[in-house]
Formats: structure tokens, sequence, C-alpha cells
């Protein structure tokens, strides 16, 4: 026998609270029913218990079962914000963990990423400008000459083409000579400066290397900025003593 | 398409961000939860904002998941913890504003229209009683007794969702009903 409160049970509690919720299993709802036939005391418990049941069963009947189902509003996008901050987050400790000293090979290996980045950057850079500095080279070179001399130069060469005198004729004369007009380059004696440093005929003079062949300078073109990596030794303005013996009719 | 999915099932879906996996969940166990949070509360707009901080404590933590127990006992588990919470801050409220005894004017009391005035009164102070005497049940007590009768739930189901042998959901119960009817008698109340 348990003793339950003022009043002593006789050990079916279980059956008692499995009985008023007709939950007891049939053998055992048979046993229990003759037993409360007998057993005042399990009665009067029967009847206290079943009692405050009831009661709670009335509370709930009334206050509670009217009651709506309250309406759960749940905050999806405030956990997506969640996420998306934990993730945004996540990245940032990543890329800091990197510069640690506690990741010490992911340093490394972040350091050579970076040293990698910044020299293809570097290299794309450089390889941009020597391209400019080519194609600029080439506009220079390729500037359309006023004259076409008969030897023609190769601009990438820099080395003259000589050209046969059976090819170009007399290789004294000059194509489109009439369009550079020559200028006199007077003795200093004669009275006329020379004032003006404006691109000057020169004329060309062929010398005899040869039996057959003529080395011809370049015609004079318009002078440019000197670029040294476009220098001609042959584009030589300087006073000759063939021009003043030119000038002075072929006596000196 | 949810309708056929067991609630780990539910819960798994909704882990990988699925919000109408969550919303099927929250429809089966709403209601249930409701109530819950009402016999342990014994107020229904306590029980409403309890239900619903549940529910998104639910949501919140469902990545802390791992389905080693059902997910009826998981939500229970963190109904009971937010009504217990719920409880704690209407105490401290009490007793800094000194409000009246266990709020009593604010709780709505839904008259039954068959009865007459006198007898309205007599219920209404009757369900108060009974109020006071399940809410000064211990938690564990007052837990069983709420999920046997407003939630409608078997012992196999209260011994599963708490993890408890079914003998101890037993005993349990006829122990908190031995003190409810303990309770009531110091204050007779005649049974309508």
């Amino acid at each position: 026998m348990l003793n339950n409160g003022n009043k002593k049970s006789c050990g079916f509690t279980d059956e008692i609270v499995a009985y008023i919720y007709d939950e007891i299993e049939s053998s055992e709802r048979t046993k229990f029913e003759s037993h409360l036939v007998d057993c005042g005391i399990c009665t009067d418990e029967f009847a206290g218990i079943s009692n405050a049941r009831f009661s709670v069963f009335e509370w709930q009947k009334t206050e509670f079962a009217p009651l709506p189902t309250p309406e759960i509003v749940i905050p999806y996008a405030a956990k997506q914000r969640e996420v998306e901050h934990a993730v945004s987050v996540g990245m940032w400790a990543g890329i800091r963990g990197l510069f640690t000293l506690s990741g010490l090979p992911l340093t490394a290996a972040a350091a050579l990423v970076i040293c990698l980045g910044l020299g293809f950057l570097a290299m794309t850079y450089l390889g941009g400008n020597s391209k400019q500095d080519t194609a600029n080279n080439m506009n220079e070179q390729s500037v359309p000459p006023v004259e076409q001399p008969v030897a023609s130069v190769n601009n990438d060469t820099r080395d003259p083409v000589i050209s046969k005198p059976s090819e170009t004729g007399d290789p004294r004369v000059i194509r489109n000579s009439k369009e550079l007009p020559a200028i006199r380059v007077n003795h200093p004696g004669n009275g006329i400066v020379a004032n003006n440093r404006q691109p000057r005929q020169i004329r060309v003079e062929t010398r005899k290397m040869g039996s057959d062949v003529a080395q011809q300078v370049p015609a004079a073109q318009p002078r440019k900025a000197p670029v040294l990596s476009n220098y001609d030794e042959n584009d030589d303005g300087s006073l000759r003593l063939s021009d003043l013996v030119d000038d002075n009719g072929g006596g000196i | 398409m949810y309708k056929t999915k067991t609630d780990e099932q539910l819960v798994g879906l909704a882990i990988r961000e699925d919000p109408d996996a969550f919303g099927e969940i929250v429809r089966r166990w709403e209601r249930k939860i409701f109530a819950l949070c009402f016999g342990m509360l014994g107020r229904e707009d306590d029980a409403r904002d309890a239900a619903q901080e549940a529910f998104i404590a639910a949501y919140r933590n469902l990545s802390r998941f791992r389905g080693e127990a059902k997910v009826s006992s998981w939500l229970h588990r963190i109904a009971v913890n937010q009504c217990l919470t719920t409880k704690r801050r209407a105490k401290s409220r009490a007793e800094d504003f000194l409000d009246d005894e266990n709020g009593e004017g604010e709780r709505t009391f839904v008259a039954s229209p068959h009865l007459s005035p006198a007898r309205t009164t007599e219920q209404a102070e009757r369900m108060n009683l009974v109020r006071q005497a399940v809410g000064a049940l211990p938690s564990d007590l007052r837990q069983v007794i709420v999920m046997k009768e407003f939630e409608d739930m078997t012992f196999q189901e209260i011994s599963e969702t708490l993890e408890l042998p079914l003998s101890t959901v037993k005993s349990r119960l006829y122990t908190a009903l031995k003190q409810l009817k303990m309770r009531l008698e110091r204050t007779p109340v005649e049974v309508i």
C-alpha cells in the first residue's frame, strides 16, 4: 500500500489514471473494476482524482476551446539576412585568416598568388607600352615621304636597298626632284645668308663604287625630331664640299 | 506535397532553406503548442506570444536539430522553456508593479449563453480557482496534465514526447491530479 496524501492507496495509481482517461487495457480494466467494488479507499481516491480531472477538462472546454488558433508569423527574411550576414562574416574571417600568423602555409600561398597577380599586371602594362612604342616608331617611319627615292630604305633593317642603274635609269636623277626645290647654300662671301633651316634638297652624288653599282643616298626628307632609334647616318644635312662645288658651277 | 512527409523530413527540408516545409510544421503543431502554452500560462495573450516565440526560436535553431529526438519532443521542449521564461517575466513584472494577484482583471472568460448570470459568475470563479491551482503545480507535473487535457495526447505520445517511461508519465499525471484535488478541496466550489 502506498501513502499518497492523507489516505492510503492500494497501489492502483496507474490503473486509476488509465481508467479515468480510458487508456487501460481490457484485462486490467476488469481487474480494476472488480477491485473498486470491494475497496472504498480506491473508490474515494478515484472519485477525487476524477473530480480534479473534470475541473481541468472544464477549464479547457470553457476558456481554451473557443479560442482561435493564433497566426504564427515566422520572419523568414530576417533568417535569410542572418544567413547572409553569417556568410559575409565567414568570408571576411576566411580572408583575414589567410594573413594571420597561425596559418603560415596559407599565408605563403596567399602572398605567392598576390605576387603573381602583380607580376601579371606589370607584364601586361609594360607589354602594352612596348607595343605602343613600336606602333609609334612604325608611324614615324611610315610617314608618307615627300619624295620616294630611287634607293628605298628598308625601315625594318635600316639598310639601304641598292638599286641597279639599269633599273632606275640614270642614278643621278632623282624622281620628283621638281617637288623639292633645292635650297641654295650660298657661300658666306656672296652676301646671301641662309637663314632658313628648311629641309633642303641634297644633290645626290653618285660615287663609283664599282662597275655597275651605285649607292644612292636617299633624297632629303623633311627633318624630323631626331630619334635615336631612327637615326640614319646617310640622313646628314651638313654642308658638303660637293655642294659648294655645285653651287659655284663646278669651280671653286 | 508536404502533407505526406514526416516531421523529420520537413525539418530536413526547412534546414535547406525551404520555408514552406517549416510552414507545414507550424500548421501541424500550432494548435497543440498554443494549447500547451495556454495550459502552462493560463492567459490567452501570454499563450499566443509564447507560441509565436517558440516557433520563431525553433526556426532559428533548425540547424541544431540533430534528429536524435522527435520533432514533437523538440517543439514541446522549446515551448515549455518559453513558457517558463514568460512566467518568470510575468512574475517579475507583478512584483515590480504590485499588480493584482495573477492579473485576473485582464483575463477573458467566455460565458455559456445557457447559464444564468449567477451561474456564470460562479463558473468564472471556479475557472479562476482551477487556473490558479494548475498554475501552482510544479512545471513537470503541470506539463503532463496540460499535454493530456489541452493537447489530448495519449500516454504513449506524452511518453515519447517527453522521452520518459510510460509508468513515469502515469505516475506524474496521478500526482498532478492528486495535488490539484487537494488544492481545490481547500476552496470548495460547486461543480456545475
